[in-house]
């Protein structure tokens, strides 16, 4: 994936310029912008009440902004609805479709609330979800996989250029994530806009190109998945085949910073495979000083890796330690 | 236009296959025959116990008087009583019967019976839930998440109201019809009956009284049921976009109905209740004649009470419902 | 609509013009109504009028079938029987006894309180008129308010305070001449019905000091035979002597109406005088 080219040249599909938002008194959005680009995977993370939900319902006109604007491709969201919310798709939180009508009945439903949609496109997008076999079906039938599916069918029915997910991987077993996965990707390919917004950074860290990270109503950092991370610094994890001797040898010299097992700080499945490894962040010139070290005093580096942060860490640092919820 | 038409067709088919009609109809099935057979059976007695109709339209006058000089009847029933005395005499001046028993007259007085409060509840079944239901369901998040103005979809789903209202109100007169039918027979469209009585102090003012047939009594009657109905939707469409529960929307409408078929029959003595709207729904008094629960409530006094409650309320009801946040 | 499509369920099409054309009607029934009430057409015409039936002459006993009609006041209505018979309907059982052949009635007519003058007036109206003009047998009781004036006098006849000898003296004179007017109003409407009328009794007669009202009664009783022997038609059915012996045993807890034995004794002598 060629990251880096994809933002600079591509046309901003959605743009969240300066959104605040009071409800009642309180200033729970405080400062809000980033444009989504065309084809790229948007990724939205922020933990439960960083004020996410609102955000994303201001992006679809559920909520009336403050101050600031929404554009989608160039149409104000909260003054033309009719005209910037056709190029949009979306499902806020749950896929809620109409239980007593069938699938077929819902996407309908939906399809006379737009110019322009054909039965043909309908049957299409129950094909491209793979709902066509149940879509006569009533939807109090369905399983919750398959009203998700439905919703998808539903946001895609008007061919959108904006895709918006809020948490589109919640309930969903692993399996079904991986696909979703992997259709969230064709659409992007296919040059579709998605806006995914979750918690969880690893679906996040998995899925997107790009991402913004908001906590408590601020966006605190927009950029390229894999450039914040670099940002983040990274960490040296060493194998050696006397780790006792090895660890007391560091745990002398004040430049190096152990980390212990506990503090999450990269991919965990990424050390269950490396035994004995440890985790120290330092600066990386030192890197060749310490193997020599390590070689006076007869312990054997048997391998020097260097590895990203976690997301979970990466936001450690940029919100100063709030926890993820 | 092509688009509204559209949102309509949205709502109807919602409405209509959530099932709420086929209640309402199902309540009406089986409510309608048991007050036929309550009348039938009057009208096997009546028949048994009179030699014809000026014996029993005699007697009810002779009765109603003799109530009226009883000093334990409060007044407003007396009042009432009297007015009914002085049509009857005037019925039975004219020659002319005041309430055959056939299907027309049964189908009047059931609309008469279910104005205040039967056809106002058939009613918020189905537009206590129009909005509510949307919410608390969630689809309200795909339904304001189209590229349709927020106004347009109230405005389908007012428009929608209107239908289903003028729907129960006909399917109310139809069903009525045809299963009193079975019981009274289905002649009686011909029938004279005199409307236009007014009102003059304790006295029945009979300078306006002329006859329609009772066809077009029923069709007036079927009317003016349908506005007081309208605005009972009306209000309780604004209801519905302010309370999220459809059972809260439901209950909070319910109690301002009930309590004004209660307040019409006791607040004569407290003379600005008549600007409440739910005092006021009983449109048929003045076709018919009898007086008002409130002195000076007239015709236009009550249709225009009526319109400001329903036009307040739809004003209200787009103006919450074009701005409120979707929180949840 | 430019996304209907043929295979497209038939409900909405239907559903949506029986809606529209139902709310049609109910607008256009509503723009009738205050039409009518704002700006009334001229009336429809009403039918012809079946003439009312009459009575025909002859004797109770040649007659298939009998119709009663009551007039008056409190007695005939039956004020006081814990029953709520009266005389009336314990007539007509009794009637239909005596006579084998079926008896009805068409109209208990009396009202409460209902004094001769008011009586008079009653009988110019159209359904009271047709009500007596079909009888054969015409029940009556008047007189017993107008010279008692116990409505005007809310009913503390117990205590005796209401009873003056000497009102009722004076109220005697220009109560009786209204029985005229009744006696020929009545005959007048229905030429050939028998009319009873039951004679007035002293309620007061257990109170010494009401002792003289009895003269009155006896006073009138008299006038209204009088009355009923020049009709040729018509009986007084003498109820004097039956409470004046009896006040406790006949009269109810007002200490004016009859009890319910009081009323089966006033029908027994009605039928009496019928036979």
């Amino acid at each position: 994936m060629t990251v880096e080219t994809r933002a600079a040249n591509k046309e901003v599909v959605l743009s969240v310029q300066q959104l605040k938002k009071y409800i009642g008194r309180k200033l729970v959005i405080r400062n809000v912008s980033f444009d989504v680009y065309a084809g790229e995977i948007f990724g939205f993370l922020g933990p439960n009440g960083s004020g996410k939900t609102t955000t994303i319902r201001m992006l679809v006109d559920l909520v009336k902004p403050s101050s600031g604007r929404v554009l989608v491709c160039g149409e104000d969201v909260n003054r033309h609805p009719e005209r910037a919310l056709r190029s949009v798709g979306c499902i806020v939180e749950n896929p809620e479709m109409y239980p007593y009508l069938t699938g077929w009945e819902n996407l309908e439903h939906f399809a006379r609330m737009q110019k322009g949609i054909t039965r043909e496109r309908i049957a299409e997008v129950a094909a491209i979800v793979q709902l066509d076999k149940r879509i006569h079906d009533k939807v109090k039938t369905y399983s919750l996989g398959m009203r998700q599916r439905l919703g998808i069918a539903q946001a895609l029915l008007g061919a959108p250029k904006l895709l918006i997910l809020d948490e589109p991987t919640n309930g969903l077993d692993p399996k079904g994530i991986k696909e979703l996965r992997a259709f969230i990707r064709r659409l992007a390919n296919e040059g579709m806009s998605l806006f995914v917004s979750s918690h969880l950074l690893g679906e996040i860290q998995q899925m997107c190109d790009r991402v913004a990270i908001i906590a408590q109503g601020e966006v605190i950092a927009v950029g390229e998945v894999e450039e914040l991370l670099r940002q983040a610094g990274s960490y040296t994890v060493w194998q050696l085949d006397k780790p006792v001797e090895g660890r007391k040898l560091f745990e002398r010299q004040p430049d190096v910073k152990l980390i212990g097992e506990g503090e999450h700080r990269i991919d965990e499945g990424l050390l269950s495979s490396l035994p004995d490894a440890i985790v120290t962040a330092m600066d990386e010139a030192s890197i060749p000083v310490w193997v020599q070290r390590f070689v006076a005093a007869g312990i054997g580096v048997q391998a020097v890796h260097k590895v990203a942060p976690s997301l979970e860490e990466l936001f450690l640092k940029l919100t100063e330690g709030e926890s993820i919820g | 236009m092509a688009n509204l038409l559209a949102l309509v067709h949205n709502e109807t088919i919602k409405v209509w296959r959530k099932k709420r009609f086929a209640v309402v109809l199902l309540v009406l099935l089986v409510l309608i025959p048991v007050f036929v057979y309550a009348q039938a059976k009057i009208a096997r007695n009546n028949a048994e116990k009179f030699a014809d109709w000026r014996a029993e339209v005699q007697q009810r006058i002779t009765d109603n008087t003799n109530a009226l000089s009883s000093d334990r009847i409060p007044d407003e029933w007396k009042k009432w009583r009297r007015a009914l005395v002085q049509q009857l005499q005037y019925y039975l001046d004219h020659d002319v019967n005041p309430n055959t028993p056939n299907a027309v007259t049964f189908t009047s007085s059931f609309l008469e019976n279910s104005v205040t409060l039967f056809i106002p509840l058939m009613v918020l079944a189905i537009a206590s839930d129009l909005v509510s239901s949307e919410r608390s369901a969630g689809t309200i998040k795909m339904l304001l998440t189209r590229p349709v103005r927020r106004w347009r979809i109230l405005f389908a789903k007012w428009v929608t109201l209107i239908l289903y209202v003028s729907l129960i109100v006909v399917s109310t007169t139809v069903l009525a019809y045809l299963i009193s039918g079975l019981a009274f027979g289905y002649e009686g469209w011909g029938e004279p009956v005199f409307v236009g009585f007014g009102l003059n102090g304790t006295d029945i003012d009979t300078s306006a009284v002329h006859a329609v047939t009772r066809g077009q009594f029923l069709l007036m009657e079927m009317g003016l049921v349908w506005y007081s109905a309208l605005i009972v939707a009306f209000i309780a469409l604004l209801v519905s976009v302010l309370l999220r529960s459809t059972a809260a929307s439901l209950v909070t409408m319910m109690a301002a109905v009930i309590s004004g078929a209660i307040l019409a029959n006791m607040a004569s003595s407290w003379h600005s209740a008549k600007y409440l709207f739910n005092v006021n729904l009983d449109l048929t008094v003045y076709l018919r004649g009898t007086p008002p629960p409130i002195e000076g409530m007239t015709l236009g006094f009550s249709l225009a009470v009526l319109g400001v409650w329903g036009l307040a309320a739809l004003a209200a009801a787009f103006a919450v419902f074009t701005k409120q946040d979707v929180m949840n | 609509m430019s996304h209907m499509r043929p295979s497209e369920s038939k409900l909405w099409p239907i559903l949506g013009f029986a809606a529209l054309a139902c709310t049609l009607l109910m607008l256009s029934g509503f723009v009738l109504a205050l039409r009518d009430a704002w700006y009334p057409a001229p009336s429809v015409a009403l039918p012809e009028a079946s003439a009312p039936p009459t009575a025909t002459a002859g004797s109770l006993a040649d007659k298939p079938k009998l119709l009663v009609t009551a007039l008056g006041d409190s007695l005939t209505r039956g004020t006081g029987d814990e029953t709520g018979e009266g005389y009336v309907k314990r007539t007509i059982d009794l009637l239909k006894q005596a006579f084998g052949k079926p008896v009805t009635l068409v109209n208990n007519l009396a009202v409460n309180g209902l004094t001769a003058v008011r009586l008079v007036d009653q009988l110019d109206e159209k359904g009271v008129q047709e009500s007596v003009g079909r009888a054969d047998i015409v029940l009556l009781t008047i007189g017993g308010n107008d010279l008692f004036q116990i409505a005007q006098n809310g009913g503390s006849v117990a205590q005796g305070g209401d009873i003056s000898p000497e009102l009722l003296k004076r109220l005697l004179p220009q109560t009786e001449p209204l029985m005229d007017d009744v006696f020929a109003k009545l005959r007048k409407i229905n030429p050939n019905a028998r009319i009873v009328c039951v004679g007035l009794y002293n309620p007061f007669y257990d109170l010494p000091e009401a002792r003289p009202v009895s003269a009155s009664i006896l006073d009138w009783n008299d006038y209204v035979h009088q009355l009923a022997t020049a009709d040729g038609n018509a009986t007084i059915v003498p109820t004097y002597d039956l409470f004046e012996a009896n006040v406790k045993t006949y009269l109810s807890s007002d200490h004016f109406h009859p009890n319910s034995q009081g009323y089966a004794r006033i029908a027994e002598r009605i039928v009496q005088a019928l036979q």
